[in-house]
This record gives C-alpha cells, sequence and structure tokens, in this order.
C-alpha cells in the first residue's frame, strides 16, 4: 500500500485551514495522539524484531548443536556397522581378521594415534646430479625425476590406527595372517596387551636389516605405547640385540618386550595396530615425525654440530655393495674433512650422537643412513646411487617400480615414490633435512663426483 | 502539514518493519523445522542403539553370503530375458524370505530420507540410520557387487556386447580388462503428489536393478514402468520381485496421486551398475 500522495494532503490541509481553531487544535492533538502511538508501536515492534533474531540465534546453535550431534553418530555408526559387518568385519589391513558375534565386534574401538603430516618437498631439494653414461639408466633416472615433478609437492602420511579390543585372544597363523577372537570379558583375566602392525605383516628378512627396523617397526611401537605406554608388546621372535636398544632408546621397558611366536594369547584388553599411516610405498611419516619429537625431547640439542660424516657400506654383504670403487669414492670424501665410519663398529648410543652431532650426513642408499632420524632439522643430507642400485629397484614389483610407469606412480602422489630411489630424499625433507643426491655408474667417476661434492660443500657454507 | 507528513513516514517505516518481522518468524519456523527433524532423527538413533546388539547377532543367522548365491542363481535362471520394449527380466523370489524380510525391517524411518526430484531417497548403505539398517543395506550392497552383478553381466551379455560394440570395444575385451564393476545403490521413497521421471543413468551405468520392497500392507499399485518411443509396459509393485534392465532410461516410477491415501508409501532400492573408473579407461583407450 502507499502512503498519501500529495494531493490528498493539500486537501487536508485545506479542509483544515476551513476549520474553526478549536477543531484544528482537536485534529492536531490527535495527530499528535496518532504520532505518540505509532512511536510506541515501533518501539514494540523493535523489541520484538530483537527477540525474534536472539531466538533465531539460539535456534541456529540448537541446529549446530545436534547437527554436531548428528555427525558423531554418523562416525561411529560406520565405525560399529564396519567392525560388525556381516560376514565378516570390514578393517583397513588384509593381514588382519576380528572373529567373534556381530555384538562382540561392535565394541571395537579404532583409536587413530597423532596429527595428518604433511610437508612442503622440493624447498629442501639441493643440488642433484646425475653422472651415469649408461643411456637406459639416464632414461630410468629422467622418468623417475619428472615422476617425482608431476607428483604434487607435498610429503603425505596419516596417523596410525589402533583397534581397542576389551577381552580377546589374538594369534598369528602360517600364513603371517593375525587372528583376533573376542570374547565375553571374563573375571580375572587382566593384561594389556600391543601388537604392532610389523609383527603379523611385515617379512622376517627385512626384521634383521636395521634401516627397515628404525623406519618401519620403531615408528609403529611408538605410535601405540602413545596409547598404551604400559601395554606389553608381543614382538616376532627372535628379538635381537639392536632391535631391543632401539626400544630401549624410545621408551620400552624390558619386561614390555616379550617374544611371541604367534601362539594364542588371551588378553583382557588388546590393542592392535590396524595401520601404520603410511601412504603408498612411503614410510609411516606422521609416526616418524613423533619418534623424532620423543627422540629430541630424550637427546636435548647438540653443541658441536660441525662433524662430517660419511656412512661406509663396508660392513653390507658383497650382493647389496652398490659400489665397485668405495675406497675411492671413500677417499674423496675424506680428502674434504668427512669421517669414514660404518655404523656396525658403532653401538647405537654412538650412533645418535654421531648422526645428531653431524652437519652433513652422506652415503651410499642403504641402511646406514637410516640413522638421519636421530639428525637435527637443517643437516645435509647427500645420497649417492649407482647404475645397479637404479636397475635393482626397477626390476622390483609394487611400489619400489610403480616410477617405471609414470601414469601409476603419479597418481599416488609423492607417496607413490616412497619406496623409490629417491627415498631417503623423500625422508629427509619429511625430517626437514636438505638433501643431495649424486647418481653415477658402480665404478663412482670421482671427478664429476668432487665437483658435485664442491658444490654442495658451497651450500652447505652459504647456509 | 509536517505533522502529517511524519505520521505517514511513520506509517510506511511500519509497514516496513512488520515485514521484517514476518521474514524473522518465517526464518525462526524454517529453523524449528529443521531442529525438529534433527532431534527425531537423534531420538530414533539412540533408541535403535538399545537393541542393536540383539539385532545384529539376530541378523548374523540371516545374512548368509552363500545361501544368497545359490537362492539367485535359481531365481535368476527362472526368470526369461525379455527383449522389448527393452531388454529386461522380471526375477521373482528374488532374496531369501527371511533375507527379505530383514531388508524390509532395515528400511530406515522417513525421517532419515532426502528430497531429490520429487522423491525421497537415501544412499545405499545410508550413513545415518539405526545400526542393524545399515549393517543390513551394507551387506546388501556387497552382496549385489558380488553376486548380483556378476550373474547379471552374464544374463545380459548380448544387450552389454551389442552397447559394447556400438561404442568400439567387445565383451571379450571387456573381460580382458579386467571387467570390474560397481553398482551405485539408493532407496527411493514415493508418496502421493510424487511424480515418475525416466531414470538419469549415466552412459557408463549399463544395467539397471529395482527391487520393489512392498510390505505386507501395500497393494500392487504405483509399481513401475518401462517405456520407450515404440512400446511400454506397466509392472506392479510386488513383494520381493527385482526388475533388471538394460540402461535406466526406460524406467520410471509409476507417479503417485496427491488423491491417493496420505499413508501411501512405496519404497525401492535400485542400482546402477557399470564397469569401473579403471575399466572404463581401459575401454575407451
Amino acid at each position: 500500500m502507499k502512503g498519501p500522495g500529495k494531493g490528498v494532503i493539500a486537501a487536508l490541509l485545506n479542509r483544515l485551514s476551513a476549520m474553526s481553531p478549536w477543531a484544528i487544535r482537536r485534529n492536531t492533538q490527535a495527530v499528535e495522539r496518532l504520532n505518540a502511538s505509532t512511536m510506541a508501536l515501533r518501539t514494540e515492534l523493535r523489541d520484538m524484531r530483537e527477540r525474534l533474531h536472539q531466538l533465531s540465534a539460539h535456534a541456529a546453535d540448537s541446529q549446530r548443536h545436534t547437527q554436531q550431534l548428528l555427525e558423531i553418530y554418523r562416525r561411529d555408526l560406520g565405525e560399529r556397522a564396519r567392525f560388525a559387518a556381516l560376514p565378516h568385519a570390514k578393517l583397513r589391513s588384509d593381514a588382519l581378521v576380528l572373529q567373534g558375534r556381530p555384538a562382540l565386534r561392535m565394541r571395537v574401538e579404532r583409536r587413530s594415534v597423532g596429527q595428518p603430516f604433511e610437508r612442503p618437498f622440493s624447498s629442501w631439494l639441493g643440488v642433484t646430479r646425475c653422472a651415469s653414461s649408461a643411456p637406459d639408466i639416464r632414461a630410468l633416472w629422467e622418468r623417475l625425476l619428472a615422476c617425482e615433478a608431476g607428483s604434487g609437492d607435498v610429503l603425505r602420511s596419516l596417523p596410525s590406527t589402533v583397534l581397542d579390543m576389551p577381552g580377546a585372544v589374538v594369534s598369528r597363523d602360517a600364513t603371517g595372517m593375525l587372528r583376533v577372537s573376542l570374547r565375553p570379558q571374563r573375571e580375572g583375566t587382566t593384561g594389556m596387551c600391543a601388537v604392532p602392525r610389523f609383527a603379523y605383516t611385515f617379512p622376517a628378512r627385512k626384521l634383521r636389516n636395521f634401516g627397515h627396523w628404525l623406519l618401519d617397526c620403531v615408528p609403529q611401537v611408538v605410535a601405540m605405547s602413545a596409547v598404551a605406554p604400559d601395554a606389553v608388546f608381543l614382538l616376532p621372535a627372535p628379538l635381537r640385540g639392536f632391535h631391543r636398544s632401539t626400544l630401549s632408546l624410545v621408551g620400552l621397558a624390558p619386561r614390555q618386550m616379550v617374544e611371541w611366536d604367534g601362539a594364542p594369547v588371551e588378553c583382557g584388553q588388546l590393542l592392535v595396530q590396524e595401520s601404520d599411516g603410511r601412504m603408498g610405498g612411503g614410510r609411516p611419516l606422521a609416526a616418524l615425525a613423533e619418534m623424532r619429537r620423543l627422540l629430541a625431547r630424550q637427546e636435548g640439542t647438540s653443541n658441536s654440530r660441525g662433524r662430517r660424516i660419511y656412512v661406509s657400506r663396508r660392513d653390507a654383504r658383497n650382493k647389496r655393495r652398490w659400489l665397485s670403487n668405495e675406497p675411492a669414492v671413500e677417499a674423496v670424501f675424506r680428502s674434504r674433512g668427512f669421517e669414514i665410519l660404518a655404523m656396525a663398529d658403532h653401538s647405537l648410543e654412538e650412533q645418535v650422537r654421531i648422526f645428531r652431532d653431524a652437519r652433513i650426513v652422506a652415503g651410499i642408499s642403504g641402511a646406514g643412513l637410516a640413522d638421519i632420524v636421530f639428525s637435527p632439522p637443517a643437516t645435509h643430507v647427500v645420497v649417492l646411487l649407482s647404475d645397479s642400485l637404479i636397475r635393482w629397484y626397477a626390476d622390483q614389483v609394487g611400489q619400489r617400480s610403480a616410477w617405471v610407469e609414470p601414469e601409476k606412480a603419479t597418481r599416488g602422489g609423492l607417496a607413490a615414490l616412497g619406496d623409490s630411489p629417491r627415498f631417503y630424499v623423500h625422508l629427509a625433507a619429511a625430517f626437514d633435512q636438505y638433501c643431495h643426491c649424486f647418481l653415477g655408474g658402480d665404478e663412482m667417476p670421482l671427478d664429476p663426483l668432487s665437483g658435485f661434492l664442491d658444490d654442495v660443500l658451497r651450500q652447505v657454507d652459504h647456509a | 502539514m509536517n505533522r502529517l507528513t511524519s505520521l505517514a513516514d511513520s506509517r510506511d517505516r511500519l509497514r516496513r518493519e512488520l515485514r521484517e518481522v514476518h521474514h524473522a518468524l518465517q526464518e525462526l519456523a524454517k529453523q524449528l523445522v529443521s531442529v525438529e527433524l534433527q532431534t527425531q532423527q537423534l531420538i530414533a538413533l539412540r533408541m535403535g542403539d538399545r537393541d542393536a546388539a540383539d539385532r545384529m547377532d539376530g541378523l548374523e543367522q540371516v545374512l548368509d553370503l552363500n545361501h544368497l548365491a545359490t537362492h539367485l542363481r535359481d531365481a535368476v535362471r527362472r526368470a526369461d530375458l525379455i527383449e522389448a520394449p527393452v531388454p529386461h527380466a522380471l526375477i521373482t523370489d528374488v532374496l531369501p524370505l527371511d533375507m527379505y524380510e530383514a531388508a524390509i525391517d532395515a528400511i530406515p524411518s522417513r525421517i532419515f530420507f532426502t528430497p531429490r526430484d520429487g522423491e525421497q531417497e537415501l544412499p545405499v548403505p545410508p550413513t545415518l540410520a539405526p545400526l542393524h539398517s545399515i549393517a543390513t543395506w551394507m551387506f546388501l550392497a556387497d552382496a549385489v557387487k558380488q553376486v548380483f552383478v556378476p550373474m547379471f553381466i552374464e544374463r545380459f551379455e548380448e544387450p552389454v556386447d551389442r552397447h559394447l560394440r556400438a561404442l568400439g570395444p567387445s565383451i571379450q575385451e571387456l573381460n580382458e580388462a579386467g571387467g570390474r564393476f560397481v553398482a551405485r545403490g539408493r532407496i527411493v521413497l514415493r508418496q502421493p503428489g510424487d511424480v515418475g521421471r525416466p531414470g538419469d543413468g549415466g552412459p557408463w551405468e549399463w544395467l539397471t536393478l529395482v527391487l520393489d520392497l512392498a510390505r505386507a500392507e501395500d497393494s500392487e499399485e504405483f509399481g513401475s514402468m518401462l517405456r520407450t518411443s515404440a512400446a511400454a509396459r506397466a509392472l506392479p509393485f510386488c513383494a520381493n520381485t527385482a526388475l533388471v534392465l538394460f540402461h535406466s532410461s526406460a524406467h520410471e516410477f509409476v507417479s503417485i496421486p496427491a488423491t491417493a491415501p496420505v499413508a501411501t508409501e512405496r519404497y525401492a532400492c535400485e542400482f546402477r551398475i557399470g564397469p569401473d573408473k579403471k575399466t572404463r579407461r581401459i575401454l575407451q583407450q
């Protein structure tokens, strides 16, 4: 509706001017009263609108809270439905079987340990050089680098997940499959057992390798300790000296390290690591980061960070000696102030100190370099690769050779290259360390190597 | 004159403010409807929790994949492949009776459905519903992928091959490509006033499975219609009966007139079946 037009008001004024003074006063008073009541109405309306806005804000809060509750239900129901699923539980590991009635399975809880891991990659890259004369190796190398460049620039991994089960019998069958049989909790059954992932789905030969142990297995124990610091860990037998010493280093007491042959064990509470969070062929970077934080807290900071270390592979088995002229290579490094060390000659405590104190760590890709996990951020890591090492990776099946078919590799992002010849480069970047890489023939060309090393040292000095 | 003009202005402002109050009231009403729905959902979920353990143990006796596979093989063998109006088969007694009853029992309350194109729908398996509903439909979704799809692809080999050849590759190439399939499922709820529309499956969703979820109280009215420009076939709404057809565009649910009894409800589950991304990529090369 429109208000009165100018004509109407003029007509009213005409009529008013024709009125007696008494009538004018009366009409004026009526208009004033109308104005006053309109003002009062407007005030009331303003109050009402204010109240409505407040109510609306309350309703929006309620809506948000109920929505949050529904989201919690959605997550919880999804988890419980997957655990209680028929005919069997849907888990994130194919090597794990949950047995028991659905009503028991739906009591399983999945715990997430740590935070998702995301770090930029290329900003940690230093000098990269290929001096191989073999055309096939140069082609493979180019393909690998192209794959890496096309895989995004972020190193990623997920938090570990641990299944928490009240009352269970755990065993490992002949195929390595972990079987968990859930039972109604019986009185008197106590004890919390923890089964890290490597206890049921890791090749025994890799358990004997220090590098795999340190980079793949120990972080799993660290992740599980975060949710069960007092649990007894069921660990694959036999436990060697370096297994025990590294586990002690991350805080496990000797009574918590139990050698396990896979025979059924009844536990009052069982924790099984379902996933260590690694993506593609990569390492469990989130758990490794947690392990580094733990070690840094224990060790404190180093006062002498000037050492230059070359990790020799003299202690490696013959078939894994990737260079034919390692003494000459060592001489190149020695001439530039590097200490030449074989890790087999040093206790774990010494290795930790050596790597913590080093400014530059160099060596041929292999288990000896795994100790960079003990090195602080901004350490420079120099990785040497040879033709036979590249060929070995290219011949492997699965993730190790994914980069040979670039289409496969780039789909998984950088994680798909996490077990390629470049894995130490990725690992160093994940640890906020600078990484330099040199690829040469099996008889490493010494002049190009010297030039590369001088360039690296210039960068280190400049930094 | 000033007083009169100011009175007119006041009246206009009053009207504007009244309109704002009216608008705020409408918004508040909408919010309250949403809170009411969410609260109803929470109550239903909480109530569902109380007997979830017993229901799940009960389902273990019923949801047996091997039993289903044997039963379905017989049911599919009994069904004829009819070419017109589009290649289709009507499979009666498709699920073992106790499994069908479990599926009916696992249809979540209508408060969990969301409106879409004049129907209400819920993905299969649902993500928000009582636990036994999610578990039952999770089982059925797995069963469709593992048991139904291989049998249907075999039964519809000829039309699939024809379709593939029109695109380029043959069914032999499909098998060589690994022939992995996906099945996208939903439960559809239709009510009075809902108008049937032709299926909107994508070109790679070759087969459509429609399983009528008729309850004891449902009549055979308001089933499905198969329609092409040349011919049509009406299908009644029948318990435990599955319609499998080549592509979804020829299928539509029959409209339920707004004058139908208010309590009329028709539930059906629908799966669109086609090659997975990897198989598609290989076939397109």
